[in-house]
């Protein structure tokens, strides 16, 4: 487990590098051992076929060799001319001499095409010596020859093993095969002579093939099993021999015609006996040989599997840098946009995931980077919207005059007015701090606007009253700061007027359903619909992106200010489904209507 | 995985692609190699014997003779047997032998053309030129040279038949010559033919190509002898003794009796010549350069001693009759 951990904590680029190299090792590793496996097996039976082939092919060949031979010596027995040559006792040198060289055309045209056969020669009890061939005798007389001799006794045919030179011409260092027949007087049934077929060790062996596994040799074994010739004479194949030997031995008797396949703990034999002379043609591979062909496979197979290992490692460290690399940039980019830094853009390569992955990026950071402007903006608005709302709770004409009321009150000996507008005065700016809260219980907020109503009722005792209406209930719902006071006031300074020197104002608090509705209404001058609508409109618009710094003046702002500056701080704190809605008829007198939600103070 | 780990990987990946790709070569060379080892060379002296044309019984005794010469001296011996009857072979067969280490070349060229290109090869490699030839103008481009006087000898061969057909007995020839550039033909010709010249009764008749080949030369002369009436030809002249019982049989087979009704004369003292002299079937041969090995392997030996030796060895030849041939000469070639 510790180890799957150990890869689960890794880099997606490290993991990666890992899946493609063992996607690329594993399935390798694998064919190439069975490969190897399947390889050692087949390579066995292709060494064996192929020398079974060989013994074959190269055994028919000799046997064709031997069967001319076999054929040619017949053809000499039964020819008159050659019948007579040999029963004729010759009384002169110069007669049998003579004889010698017409027996030499005769022999010569008798092999005729016979290129296998390096000499065929006549030599007779009667010392007459027939040749096929140009070469010069070795001696004139071979009857104390041990091979003419023997022949004569055995009357029987036979091969001599490989020897070097001729045994009856002068010949120049190479190695001869010999086949001895007794020639047989068909008159006497007596035998009167030898015919010696010499074939050359190269010719008769030209037919096996020195194409065979390193290590690996033929070797001729005479009818008793004896070395006639080997194609390798070093001392690895002549410590083999013994145990070659043998295991034919031992195999005992076999098809003539069908190659027989020993194996033991040194070596492969493949051997086949031939019909005609009864030698064996075998075909031996050391096992040395065998494993050093299956090492070379093996070794092989190593070579190309590290070689494609080293090709897989290169090739997954490649792919994986190409696929995640797109990633890490991501990462990157992400990293600055964690620390801040929302400028960041990357380039998608392609039309693959990755590139919609970017794009999908840059899409992400630019929506950040619009709210972040957008929550910037707002809350720069509502800062400025505040000091706003603070500064008219503090215009210093308001409060100027309400110190002159004060004095007059104090001069005129009012004292307990002068102190109840002081303690109202007091209220009104406790209350607009609030300890820098902005939504302040329903109750403070009534509170604030009758602190507010007992100030200008003393400065305008005569030309208005008002009345506040609120269910105790809603009491402890919570209200926007200072929210009701800029609508009372719009109340006092716009709708007096000659024709309505009197007014009655009457705040409305009710509740809504989820909703608070606050309504402020009057009696007074109200306002046509052109100024209905232009109040609606200044107070519709969107506040603008204005540098915080620039310093604002309330004074030149109209009549509209305190309005729009609640409506733009309702909907900052409740959002756009919440404001001021204002109805107004000349003459009739204006209602400003208000919805918020309804919350309480725990509810933030 | 880091960096280091993966040049850790690619190190051990071209270790494990080296070692394999060594065990491979390794294995692959196998017994081969074994058996490269197993030959171990010698320090004898290496003498170099290059042939031209086929092996005839005159080769075979020289390449016994110099097997001999060169055993009793701890000498090794090293030839191929002629594949081709052309000088481009021999060419090459000399390049091939001059490249086993060998210290001494005897060349006896199929054609002189050849030598300056040989001298070259034998001069670049340090190799000393042993010339068996019958040009004595050849004598500079070696280091010694076995003569063989085939000009006398053809000059024998004339006297044979001189002796044969007296100075007023017609004596119609055909002349067999030898290979096409053969040096040794060609003086064996020259001095016949020079030799001829005086005596009005002996005259060439015709010439036919032997190539120092018994069947070439009986195809030869069949077509001669079936190209003209019973007796036109009586004596025949052959550069080679091969030639000359190639001849011997054409005329047996046409009916002759060769020995009384034709003449046949040749050089090189073969034993089948031989024997047809002693059969009473052949005229004359003339025995050419007998042990030419041996002469060659004393003129090496002596050199091999640092001492001096002759430029020039002129070999001996005699003529063979039936009046010196009475019995088999076991030393005959």
């Amino acid at each position: 487990m510790k180890k799957f951990r150990y890869f689960a904590n890794r880099s997606i680029t490290q993991r990666l590098f890992l899946y493609f190299l063992l996607i690329a090792l594993v399935p390798l590793i694998i064919v190439q051992g069975i490969t190897t496996t399947v390889n050692e097996r087949a390579l066995t039976k292709v060494v064996q076929g192929s020398t079974e082939a060989e013994v074959g092919s190269a055994l028919s060949s000799m046997e064709r060799s031997f069967s001319s031979v076999i054929s040619i010596c017949d053809s000499i027995q039964n020819d008159a001319t050659f019948q007579k040559r040999m029963r004729t006792n010759y009384d002169s040198l110069e007669a049998r001499y003579s004889e010698d060289l017409a027996g030499d055309m005769d022999l010569a045209s008798t092999i005729g095409t016979h290129s296998e056969i390096y000499g065929l020669y006549l030599l007779g009890a009667n010392r007459l010596c027939c040749k096929s061939n140009t070469n010069s005798f070795i001696s004139d007389d071979f009857r104390n020859d041990y091979w003419f001799s023997d022949t004569m006794a055995k009357r029987t045919a036979s091969w001599t093993s490989f020897h070097e030179e001729s045994y009856v011409v002068r010949t120049s260092h190479e190695l001869f095969i010999s086949y001895c027949c007794p020639y047989v007087d068909k008159a006497t049934g007596r035998v009167n002579g030898v015919i010696v077929v010499d074939i050359e060790e190269e010719t008769l062996t030209s037919a096996i093939s020195q194409n065979m596994l390193e290590g690996g040799f033929f070797l001729l074994l005479d009818g008793n099993n004896e070395p006639l010739y080997q194609t390798k004479n070093d001392s690895a194949a002549n410590a083999l021999l013994p145990r070659v030997i043998d295991s034919i031995s031992a195999a005992g008797s076999t098809q003539p015609d069908a190659a027989t396949v020993l194996v033991n703990d040194q070596c492969l034999i493949v051997f086949q006996k031939s019909s005609i002379t009864g030698w064996n043609l075998v075909g031996v591979i050391p096992m040395t040989s065998l494993n050093a062909a299956q090492d070379a496979t093996i070794w092989l197979a190593v070579s190309v599997s590290a070689l494609f290992a080293l090709i897989s490692l290169l090739l997954s460290s490649y792919l994986s840098d190409k696929f995640t690399s797109p990633i890490l940039h991501i990462k990157t980019a992400m990293k600055a946009v964690e620390e801040g830094d929302l400028s960041v853009s990357l380039m998608p390569v392609g039309q693959d995931e990755l590139a919609d992955l970017t794009r999908s990026f840059n899409r992400m950071v630019g929506q950040l980077r619009e709210l972040v402007n957008s929550v910037y903006e707002k809350q720069s608005q509502l800062r400025k919207s505040e000091f706003k709302a603070l500064q008219a709770q503090i215009n210093p004409h308001f409060l100027y005059n309400c110190l002159d009321s004060i004095v007059w009150l104090l001069r005129m000996e009012r004292t307990d007015d002068a102190i109840r507008m002081l303690q109202n005065l007091t209220t009104l700016f406790r209350i607009s701090l609030s300890k820098g809260r902005e939504l302040i219980p329903l109750r403070s907020e009534l509170r604030h606007l009758t602190s507010y109503l007992a100030i200008e009722s003393m400065r305008y005792s005569r030309k208005f009253d008002a009345s506040v209406e609120a269910d105790e209930s809603l009491l402890d719902y919570t209200s926007l700061k200072l929210m009701l006071q800029p609508l009372v006031e719009n109340c006092i300074y716009h709708s007096i007027s000659l024709e309505k020197p009197f007014i009655h104002i009457r705040i409305q608090v009710q509740d809504d359903g989820d909703q608070l509705l606050f309504r402020v209404s009057d009696n007074g001058a109200g306002m046509t619909p052109e100024e209905l609508q232009a109040l609606r409109d200044k107070i519709a618009v969107k506040p603008q992106i204005r540098d915080a710094s620039a310093p604002v003046d309330p004074y030149s702002e109209s009549g509209g200010y305190g309005l729009k500056n609640v409506n733009e701080r309702i909907k900052v704190y409740f959002g756009e489904a919440y404001g001021i809605s204002i109805e107004s008829e000349k003459n009739v007198g204006t209602s400003v209507t208000i919805h918020i939600p309804k919350m309480q103070e725990h509810d933030l | 995985m880091s960096n280091r780990a993966k040049t850790i990987f690619i190190v051990i990946l071209l270790c494990v692609l080296g070692w394999s790709v060594f065990r491979l070569a390794d294995a692959s060379r196998g017994a081969a190699q074994t058996q490269a080892v197993s030959s171990a060379e010698d320090d004898r002296v290496r003498v170099a014997l290059s042939l031209g044309g086929d092996l005839t019984p005159w080769e075979t005794d020289l390449i016994d003779d110099l097997s001999q010469s060169c055993a009793a001296q701890n000498f090794e011996l090293v030839y191929n047997d002629p594949a081709e009857d052309t000088a481009s072979w021999q060419l090459e067969d000399i390049r091939s032998l001059l490249e086993q280490d060998v210290r001494y070349l005897i060349l006896c060229p199929s054609d002189n053309s050849m030598l300056g290109e040989v001298k070259t090869l034998a001069d670049s490699k340090g190799v000393s030129i042993i010339l068996v030839a019958s040009d004595l103008k050849l004598a500079g481009e070696c280091t010694s040279m076995i003569y063989i006087n085939g000009y006398a000898e053809g000059e024998l061969c004339a006297k044979a038949l001189l002796n044969t057909y007296g100075t007023t007995r017609d004596c119609h020839i055909i002349e067999i010559y030898g290979p096409e550039g053969s040096p040794i033909a060609a003086s064996r010709d020259q001095g016949f033919r020079a030799a001829i010249s005086d005596y009005p009764n002996l005259h060439i008749m015709k010439t036919c190509y032997g190539g120092f080949s018994q069947l070439t030369a009986k195809n030869a002369i069949e077509e001669l002898i079936s190209a003209n009436p019973k007796g036109t030809f009586n004596a025949v002249f052959a550069c080679g003794d091969e030639d000359g019982l190639g001849a011997l049989q054409a005329f047996k087979i046409a009916g002759y009796n060769p020995g009384t009704d034709v003449s046949i004369v040749s050089i090189s003292g073969i034993q089948d010549t031989k024997k047809a002299i002693i059969a009473g079937e052949y005229t004359a041969t003339v025995e050419s350069s007998r042990h030419l090995g041996s002469v060659a392997i004393a003129i090496i030996t002596r050199l091999e001693a640092g001492e001096d030796v002759s430029k020039l060895f002129a070999m001996p030849f005699r003529l063979c009759t039936a009046d010196n041939l009475s019995a088999y000469e076991p030393t005959l070639y």
